[in-house]
């Protein structure tokens, strides 16, 4: 204990610092207190409350299953999704030392052993939150789900032994899994060139089992999607095998209402505690690697662990080393704007560059979304014109906020060489924001052509998206860009996390002005087309005060403040 | 004391240091020279314990770093090329930080106001490191690595940012470390500075040792009594042909 004394040290100071820091300025506290109202009463009260409406007519009671194969199934689909999430960074547990741990920590006399249990136990504790964040964003609809599954058992006391038993699983579950990271990463990351061998199998393999366990998913779904179907699914060995960390903690889970509890109980707590062990075992026996694979990786990712979802950064990094060449695309190239009109052009070259990949998957997402509501019946009235609405405003969201969220840390970098521009601060704002606001149109554009083609009835529906998309796109990012300039601190990953919820916050708070026009101009009878025209003239103007107001906080932002 | 024995560090198909060898006795500064690229900073990380070597040995102390880590650290102070540092520890908070993992507390707490003194850091004590500039930084990890009172020195590029009078009282500090007996390896591209301060030089080019000894030994070998440290490198590392032409006139 007394070794890892400096750790717990640094680990108090960091933590109490950083929570100190965000709450000392009076912009911070507020904006930290009005998330917390926020979250508080949109996620939390209504499940603290109790008695919530619910869903009549659903009532949990009608499950025609045996209740202990739904427990069963619903247990596995649980521990599955865990576990899935878990599997994704088998591979990288050793990544997320900081450079600062190489420079400073790596040099004392600490014996890496007492740095790999520190790590382990840490990660592990942050691990066991996951569930409990989940229940805490839908903790009323968790409580019903975990009453409406034990409705059908006799023994009043089944829901809490269960719930303890499927507890004790996740504590057991997390730490092999954690335990088993740490061992599969420090093997595969060496520096040696064995390893990168073993890293490319293991890719393989972990790409394999996905692609077998959604295949054979999509594959039995389709054939009948019903509850039954789904719980047969859940119990095929295609599932349990490779998902074997999942099987061991149902298998314990279940155990008290198994006809068979003692060797179901041990089953599952063997299968767990062994993986543990070989966990433990391969992580110990390659701990020597641990401060040299972290060393590497911290050199070559430096930019890359310093501007941790910045991809323009990352590019640039990548464009640094060689491996990246950049979109070169001819006609943008020869355009002519002149004055601010420039930074739209700018945008124009770097948003293929930078966002290429990204504009594809959204553009992709979006024709599926956008096109989905149409293959409704027809006779179901004008239900799918409101759907394809409501698709297209979340196809806006999506790319506006990660055009902007992109963007404007760019902005900050390049402050020193934006500000000489011949501009006032709030028209350079203003274009800013146009330039990435307008990113959207583009998924849009193609999705509402595919609609009226395949179904030119809604046309009327597809023009007041077309009009809505520019000014919620310019509205998003307006406000990305105000939280951007309340909250500057770029580099510091806290804040920037803090930065991300709030501007969620303050999206939903402006955008609730144009789209509650919308609504209620519906509701009076307005057609379609006038009602979106009236909420995008009004998202535009709330877009411009805002650009107006930011423009003021951009004229007094130095970067070394 | 430090000894490099056959130090070899390979990133998979790239041997970036190539059986190195050489010591540093008590008393004595050692510069490591070479051009980008010539392992200086990985033979660093591997004497600092950072990198693991693929073959070779590294006595500390006359501690093997490689089976008696925590002996072979203990009196061993290293300051990397711009250090990163923890952003969010204030600038005291690191020095104890670093102080805690030597296990020397009782000393921290005895000199920590000279330290900060010595290193115009006094004003900056509560600070966060976030805050600190370039060269306050650079401060910060000098003072870190005099907390402990380590006795081997390992400094990469340890005035890089600094301002002159932090140069200058850099210097001195190593000169009355040196006079105190400490064993002092510095890698540097300043190669005036290194003539000056240091009594012998290992040369590196392409993970190699190309040349080692003090400045006359240098001369000798390479049949260029009289010549600077500077011709001396230029002409063993062949970066003479390869400077560009900055003004044509």
């Amino acid at each position: 204990m007394n070794a890892a004394k400096p750790l717990f040290y640094l680990t108090f100071r960091t933590s109490f610092n950083a929570i100190k820091r965000a709450i000392t300025t009076p912009r911070r506290l507020i904006s930290l207190v009005l998330f917390t109202v926020y979250y508080f009463v949109v996620f939390m009260r209504p499940g603290m409350m109790g008695g919530g409406r619910g869903f009549p007519g659903r009532g949990p009671g009608m499950l025609p299953f045996p209740t202990y194969e739904v427990i069963d199934g619903v247990a596995f689909a649980v521990f599955a999704l865990l576990s899935i999430m878990m599997l994704g960074g088998i591979a990288s547990a050793n990544s997320n030392f900081k450079p600062a741990d190489v420079d400073v920590l790596f040099a004392t006399p600490i014996s890496p052993r007492v740095v790999l249990v520190f790590r382990m136990v840490r990660d592990y504790l942050i691990t066991l939150l996951v569930p409990l964040l989940i229940a805490l964003l839908g903790i009323r609809p968790v409580r019903m789900g975990w009453e409406a599954i034990f409705r059908g058992i006799q023994d009043p006391h089944a829901p809490t032994l269960a719930l303890r038993y499927a507890t004790i699983s996740w504590i057991l579950m997390a730490m092999g899994w954690i335990t088993l990271t740490y061992g599969i990463s420090l093997r595969v990351n060496r520096s040696d060139r064995d390893s990168t061998k073993t890293r490319r199998q293991i890719g393989w393999a972990i790409s394999l089992v996905l692609v077998a366990v959604v295949s054979y998913i999509a594959l039995q779904a389709s054939k009948g999607g019903d509850v039954a179907a789904l719980l047969e699914i859940s119990r095929s060995p295609v599932l349990r095998l490779p998902l074997f960390m999942a099987t061991f903690a149902t298998e314990f889970t279940i155990s008290p209402l198994s006809p068979h509890p003692t060797s179901s109980a041990f089953m599952g707590l063997a299968g767990l505690l062994s993986v543990i062990m070989i966990g433990l075992i391969m992580a110990f026996r390659q701990v020597d690697w641990m401060y040299d694979q972290a060393a590497i990786r911290a050199v070559q990712y430096v930019a890359t662990q310093k501007n941790r979802g910045d991809v323009a950064q990352h590019l640039a990094h990548q464009a640094r080393e060689g491996k990246y060449r950049g979109l070169r695309l001819k006609f943008l190239q020869n355009v002519r704007m002149s004055g601010p009109w420039a930074m739209l052009w700018r945008e124009m070259i770097l948003v293929p560059r930078v966002m290429l990949g990204m504009t594809i998957l959204f553009t992709l997402i979006a024709l599926f979304i956008n096109v989905l509501p149409i293959m409704l019946p027809k006779d179901r009235d004008m239900m799918p014109g409101y759907m394809i609405l409501m698709m297209q405003a979340i196809t806006v969201f999506m790319v506006a906020l990660a055009q902007a969220q992109v963007g404007f840390l760019e902005v900050l970098r390049r402050v020193d060489l934006q500000k000489p521009l011949p501009f006032k601060p709030s028209t350079t704002v203003w274009f800013e924001i146009l330039a990435k606001g307008l990113t959207p149109i583009f998924p849009c554009v193609l999705s509402n052509i595919v609609i009226v083609v395949i179904r030119p009835d809604l046309w009327t529906f597809s023009a007041a998206a077309l009009l809505l998309a520019p000014s919620a796109g310019t509205l998003i990012t307006a406000c990305v860009f105000l939280v951007t300039m309340l909250f500057p601190d770029i580099e510091d990953p806290m804040q920037r996390q803090f930065w991300v919820l709030l501007t969620m916050l303050c999206v939903v708070i402006v955008g609730a002005f144009p789209t509650g026009l919308f609504i209620v101009l519906l509701a009076v009878g307005t057609p379609v087309i006038a009602a979106s025209l009236a909420a995008a003239l009004l998202a535009s103007g709330i877009a411009f005060l805002i650009a107006t107001v930011s423009g003021g906080l951009y004229a007094n932002f130095n970067p070394g403040e | 004391m430090l000894q490099v024995i056959n130090l070899v560090k390979e990133y998979k198909n790239f041997r970036a240091v190539d059986q190195v060898s050489f010591e540093v006795r008590p008393g004595e500064i050692v510069g490591i020279l070479g051009p980008n690229g010539a392992g200086k900073t990985t033979a660093l990380r591997c004497i600092a314990g950072i990198l693991r070597p693929t073959a070779g040995n590294i006595l500390i102390n006359g501690y093997d770093l490689g089976s008696d880590q925590a002996r072979a650290k203990g009196g061993l102070a290293f300051v990397p090329e711009l250090p990163s540092l923890y952003e969010l520890l204030t600038v005291e908070e690191h020095i104890r930080f670093v102080a805690m993992c030597f296990d020397k507390i009782e000393f921290f707490e005895n000199n920590i106001d000279d330290l900060l003194n010595r290193y115009q850091l006094v004003s900056k004590r509560r600070d966060l490191v976030a805050t600190l500039s370039k060269g306050m930084r650079q401060k910060l990890a000098i003072a870190c690595a005099l907390v402990h009172n380590a006795n081997v020195f390992l400094f990469d590029e340890p005035v890089i940012g600094i301002d002159p009078q932090g140069v200058a009282e850099f210097k001195d500090e190593l000169r009355a470390a040196k006079a105190k007996n400490a064993t002092i390896l510095i890698s540097t591209h300043l190669l005036d500075t290194a003539e000056k301060l240091c009594d012998r030089v290992i040369i590196l080019a392409r993970g190699k040792t190309v040349a080692y000894g003090t400045l006359a030994e240098l001369q000798t070998l390479q049949h260029m009594e009289g010549e600077s440290l500077e011709n001396i490198f230029l002409e063993l590392t062949d970066e003479r042909s390869k400077a560009p032409v900055l003004f044509d006139v």
